[in-house]
Order: structure tokens, then C-alpha cells, then sequence
């Protein structure tokens, strides 16, 4: 391939992703040869069981996790050449949670987003502050109003809650301001209105033309906003294409069983959103 | 989610961090003082009952040339009380500030230089020395030098290889796992422990090198020169210079190493430097003046109480609080015990061990999440 051709391609798929394989120590291998590719401007929903590898995936992908084989490519660079200040300037990570909540307040939690950026463009260790960082306020600024954190910026966040704590980590992914957004499972613990407002944020992402990723459970969620969808079943990818290629009965009843009830979302919530309704089969059914 | 216009945030909303504001400036000021006060009393308080504070501070201006000298026999005991003065104040600032580190990289606020083994591989440095030059040894050892200086360095050996084993021992497919490097920690304590019983129980036959030993203990503060003062100085230099290296990157460790990675820190770099600057300052502190346990532990842990949990804060605040304690603990039972004092290693293990039993008990829950 011409090389200018390559590059073009790297620019418009800024994270590549080519026979990813992965096992924690000597176990079994939790991803089996996985290779995708994000563009930028595309929302894509990755799903599927549990212990499928969507969360490792996504460690794997953000260069937090070596793959014994294949690799990640970050435009067009490889992640593992990438120091971990640029790692975390061009990929974005919304954990699952933290290990352990540090006693700090929400304001400090979110300005933690900025690290990155504060070391890079200040003169190295005695970049401290904010005052490094001449874009810093605007992208905070952005976060918050995005996600509402300014409703308790001050407080600790250990007092917050479940659903609460989940828009601080969203808003703190938001202020690094990274071309490729990771997010693993961030609708877990919100209520349907902050859900679908979750995704409405990782859809103007998208829109800004950045490459959004997000880990999730909702089909239905996943079906009015992603472009495209993957399924990952036994650390390999069982399925990928659009909503309504994916969520249909050959595809999810052979991996989750036999207990869906398949439709389509009336018009207005997207070009052909399907929607799939899980449901608990009677004593008469055969 | 609500969308509030941008414009209309708080103002505090983007001013970033706040690490305290003012009260950090507050509590730097008054330890300041505290730490001017402290050293005037450690200075004017000495079995020469005729030399106080003025002669003190006399002898210092006369060292740059704006007092007269004082005399001789004066100035001999003066330059002895700065001596042990600035010694003091540099092991209480090199203890905590070793604390403060390992706290941080272990993301634990009962890490110690003591629990990674550091103090124990500095006792077994000191006491292996002591033996040789008590004729324990090849007899080359016995004419190496002035006996202080090898037992020195022979303890700052002692910990640094300690360490650097704990170190290499705790880690796991090319990181160093914090749990397993205190269970490693714990392990190399028993051993060395053991070890240093054996070679007191050798040595009893010899009442001089068994009374060394036992003394070596208990950590003293008197009969301090410049190798001591140079050593101290210059880890307490290393220290200060990896402050602003680490302190950033140990606030975001606090969420776990891997958070800290995705934000962009060098998790590896940053935890090789914090050890090493902390292995380095107590190896330098035990190394000069003995086994003093607990001010590692004990001034972190105040000064958390204080101004919060921000290393960016609490690292440069160690080295005040710390020169301050410790002085502060030496000066004030000379002060009320005159010269039948209790050496400051035992003061510090009598009031620093409840201390340290009363954080296990009020942590026990944490203890458990391990």
C-alpha cells in the first residue's frame, strides 16, 4: 500500500486492534485472537456475557494490559511505543469503578483527568498546577456541565453514591480530553433518565469525532446510539455490524439462550432500532 | 444529567485543586517557628549549665564574620551542640519524609521503614561491623579507620541491600506487587531478627562489643561529626530533589496502580524513585544515630490530620514536622530529665508502640481489605 494511503487510513481509524490474544498468567487464555477497528467519529457498544473479555478488552486496548499476541495500534503507532503520558493524552479510560475511593473531593478526582496534560506542557516536575494548562479549564469546564458533577464539586467522593460516583469517573474521562474514549460499563449504576443522558454524552463524543468505545449490557441503549455493535463471546468476536444485524435471534439465542422477545423501536429513535426484551419463560411453554 | 451554562458555574468550580489554601501556608508558618524554637532550646540546653542561647546564636554570627569570636573552650561545646542539633533536626526530617514516601508507594498509612526490613538490615550492617572491629572478625577489619565511620557505613550497606532484596523478592512478573513486598518485608525482618540474636548471643562472652551492640539499640543522639552531618545532608538532598518527581503521581496512586497508569504516571519510575529516596534517607538516618522507630510513622500521620491527605503537601511538610518532632522529643526530656534521660530510640519506642497499636485498632477494617 502506498504510504500516504496508510497514514490516511491511520488518521480516520485512530485505534486498530489486530489478533489480540490474552490469558492471565498460565490460565486460560480470556481473549482469543480479537481484532477490531474504531474510527473516529463512531460510537461502537461492545457486549456480551459475562467472562466474555469485554473488561480485559478494554484494558488491553487502553495499553494497560500486555497481549501475549497481536497489537493495539494508536494512530498508527504502536500503544506499547507510546510513553504513558501520550498513551493517556490519545486514550481515555472510564474504569468500572476504582480499587479503592481516595478520600478526595470530586473536584480534585475530575481535575485528576487533566494529569496528562499538566506534565506535558509544563516544565517537568514543577508542572503542579492547573496554571500549566492552558486548555485544562475549558475541558473541565465542559465535563461538568456535560455530567452535573458541579452539584457536589466540593465534597468528598466517598460520600456520593453509587450512580454518582459513576458520572465523576465520566467526567474526569471527559476533562482528559482524549481522540479515543473507552468506557466500561458506565450506565451500571444510573437511573434510566442519567442512562440515557450517559449516552447521549458518549454520542456527542462521537459527533466531536472522537472514537468512542463503551462496554455494556443494553442492547437497547446500545441500539439507539452506537453505530455498530460487537459481540464478544469466549474472548473471541461472535458477531459485528449494525444494531439491527446484531440484536436479532440467530445471533444473541445461540450465546444467551432462548429467552428474548425481539421488536423494533418506533420511528424517530433511529433508523431501524431493534430492541430486544428479555423475558422469564412460564411453566406451559415448551 | 442537567446542563447548567458554563458561564454560570462557581467560580472555585475551575481553579483546579485546592490543596488546603491558606491553612497549608498557616501550618508551614507555625512549624516553622516551632522548628526555630525547637533548635534554640536544643541549643541552649547542655550539661554546661553557663552556655546558653546567646553563645549560641553568637557563634553563629561569628562564623560569618558579624560577632566576636567566642572563646575556645566556649566554642567547642557550641560547635558540639549544633553538631547534634542539625543532626537531629535532618534524622527527624529524613524519618518522616521516608514514611511519608513508603506510605505513599504502598498506599498505606502504616507503612514504615520498619516494616520493609530498612531499620533491620541497617542493625545487621552496624552490628556485623561492631563484631568485626571487636575483634570478631578477620583481623583486617579491626584496622580499617576510625571504628564510627565503618560501623556507619557498614549500617547504611546493611539497609540499602535489605531493601533493594525486599524489593527484588516482591516483585511479580516485573512489577513490584505491593502486598507480596510487605509479606517479603515481614520474611527479611524474622531472618535478620534471628540473625541479630544469634550474634548477640555469640557475643555475650565479651562484655565490650555485647555492651556496643546493646547500645547501638537504642539509637543516641550525643557524639555526632561531620561524616554524620554530611551522610544525613545528603540523603536529606536526594529526598527533597525526588519531592516534586513523585508527589503528584503518589496522590493519584491512591485509586489503585492501575488508575494511576491510565492517567498517564509511570507507575514503575515513580514507585523505584520514592523507594529509593526513602530507602536512602533511613538508611542514612539509622546509619548515623541508631535505631530511632516510629517518627516515620507517627509525623505522616499527624500531618494528615492536619492538612489532609495531598502528598504534594504533606511530603515537604514531613521534613519540618519531622525535624521538629524530634527535636522537640529530645530537647523536651533533656529539658525534664536532666541528663538521667532515657535514650531517644526508647522514649520514641515507648510512646511511638501505643501510638502504632492505637492506629492498627482504629484501622483494623482497612487492615482487612488488604
Amino acid at each position: 500500500m502506498h504510504p500516504s494511503a496508510d497514514s490516511k487510513t491511520a488518521a480516520a481509524v485512530p485505534l486498530q486492534a489486530h489478533g489480540l490474544a490474552f490469558a492471565y498468567g498460565e490460565g486460560e487464555p480470556v481473549l482469543r485472537d480479537v481484532s477490531l477497528e474504531l474510527p473516529a467519529g463512531e460510537l461502537l457498544a461492545l457486549f456480551g456475557p459475562n467472562g466474555a473479555g469485554k473488561s480485559t478488552l478494554l484494558r488491553v486496548l487502553g495499553g494497560l494490559l500486555q497481549p501475549s499476541a497481536g497489537s493495539v495500534q494508536v494512530n498508527g503507532q504502536a500503544i506499547t511505543q507510546l510513553s504513558p503520558l501520550e498513551r493517556a493524552r490519545s486514550v481515555a479510560r472510564m474504569p468500572q469503578g476504582l480499587d479503592v475511593w481516595p478520600d478526595v473531593r470530586v473536584a480534585d478526582l475530575v481535575w485528576s483527568g487533566r494529569y496528562c496534560h499538566q506534565r506535558a506542557t509544563g516544565w517537568g516536575p514543577f508542572a503542579w498546577g492547573a496554571e500549566r494548562d492552558p486548555n485544562g479549564s475549558a475541558a473541565v469546564q465542559a465535563a461538568v456541565a456535560a455530567t452535573g458533577c458541579d452539584a457536589w464539586w466540593q465534597r468528598s467522593v466517598r460520600e456520593l453514591s453509587g450512580g454518582e460516583r459513576e458520572r465523576v469517573l465520566l467526567a474526569r474521562a471527559l476533562a482528559q480530553d482524549a481522540p479515543i474514549l473507552l468506557a466500561d460499563e458506565p450506565t451500571r449504576s444510573l437511573d434510566p433518565e442519567h442512562q440515557l443522558a450517559a449516552f447521549e454524552i458518549l454520542r456527542e463524543q462521537a459527533q466531536a469525532g472522537r472514537a468512542v468505545l463503551v462496554v455494556t449490557h443494553d442492547w437497547n441503549l446500545a441500539s439507539q446510539f452506537a453505530d455498530r455493535l460487537i459481540c464478544l463471546a469466549a474472548g473471541s468476536v461472535h458477531a459485528q455490524g449494525d444494531p439491527a444485524e446484531v440484536l436479532r435471534p440467530e445471533v444473541l439465542e445461540p450465546i444467551f439462550g432462548r429467552h428474548f422477545h425481539f421488536g423494533e423501536l418506533p420511528a424517530g429513535a433511529g433508523p431501524r432500532a431493534p430492541f430486544v426484551l428479555p423475558w422469564r419463560p412460564g411453566p406451559s411453554q415448551p | 444529567m442537567s446542563r447548567p451554562d458554563p458561564e454560570a458555574l462557581p467560580p472555585h468550580a475551575l481553579r483546579g485543586e485546592s490543596l488546603g489554601g491558606g491553612r497549608i501556608g498557616w501550618l508551614a508558618g507555625v512549624l516553622t517557628l516551632f522548628l526555630l524554637g525547637a533548635v534554640c532550646l536544643s541549643i541552649s540546653v547542655g550539661p554546661s549549665d553557663s552556655i546558653g542561647l546567646r553563645e549560641g546564636w553568637r557563634a553563629v554570627f561569628a562564623a560569618i564574620g558579624l560577632a566576636e569570636p567566642l572563646p575556645n573552650s566556649q566554642a567547642w561545646i557550641i560547635e558540639l551542640r549544633w553538631t547534634r542539633t542539625l543532626v537531629t533536626a535532618m534524622v527527624g526530617a529524613c524519618l518522616a519524609l521516608a514514611g511519608g514516601l513508603l506510605q505513599g508507594v504502598f498506599r498505606n498509612d502504616l507503612a514504615a521503614p520498619s516494616i520493609l526490613g530498612t531499620t533491620a538490615g541497617a542493625s545487621l550492617g552496624a552490628s556485623i561491623a561492631i563484631l568485626a572491629v571487636g575483634g570478631h572478625g578477620l583481623s583486617i577489619f579491626a584496622t580499617l579507620g576510625p571504628p564510627p565511620i565503618l560501623v556507619q557505613g557498614a549500617a547504611f550497606v546493611g539497609a540499602a541491600s535489605v531493601t533493594w532484596l525486599v524489593a527484588v523478592l516482591g516483585r511479580v512478573g516485573g512489577r513490584i506487587s505491593v502486598p507480596t513486598l510487605l509479606l517479603v518485608g515481614i520474611a527479611i525482618n524474622a531472618v535478620v531478627g534471628g540473625i541479630l540474636a544469634a550474634m548477640q548471643s555469640f557475643a555475650l562472652t565479651d562484655f565490650e562489643v555485647a555492651r556496643a551492640l546493646f547500645a547501638w539499640g537504642f539509637g543516641h543522639l550525643d557524639d555526632k561529626g561531620t561524616a554524620e552531618l554530611s551522610m544525613v545532608g545528603f540523603a536529606l538532598l536526594v529526598g527533597l530533589v525526588i519531592i516534586p518527581f513523585v508527589a503528584r503521581e503518589l496522590d493519584l496512586f491512591e485509586a489503585g496502580e492501575e488508575d494511576a497508569r491510565a492517567l498517564g504516571v509511570h507507575t514503575g519510575r515513580v514507585k523505584v524513585l520514592a523507594l529509593l529516596g526513602a530507602t536512602l534517607c533511613a538508611a542514612a538516618a539509622v546509619a548515623a544515630v541508631g535505631q530511632i522507630a516510629f517518627v516515620g510513622l507517627v509525623v505522616p500521620h499527624m500531618l494528615r490530620q492536619l492538612q489532609g491527605r495531598s502528598y504534594r503537601t504533606l511530603l515537604p511538610l514531613c521534613l519540618l514536622g519531622g525535624a521538629v518532632f524530634l527535636l522537640g522529643v529530645d530537647a523536651g526530656q533533656r529539658f525534664l530529665l536532666g541528663e538521667n534521660r532515657l535514650r531517644p530510640g526508647v522514649t520514641l519506642s515507648l510512646v511511638g508502640g501505643p501510638f502504632f497499636l492505637f492506629l492498627l485498632v482504629q484501622g483494623r477494617r482497612r487492615l482487612t481489605a488488604w
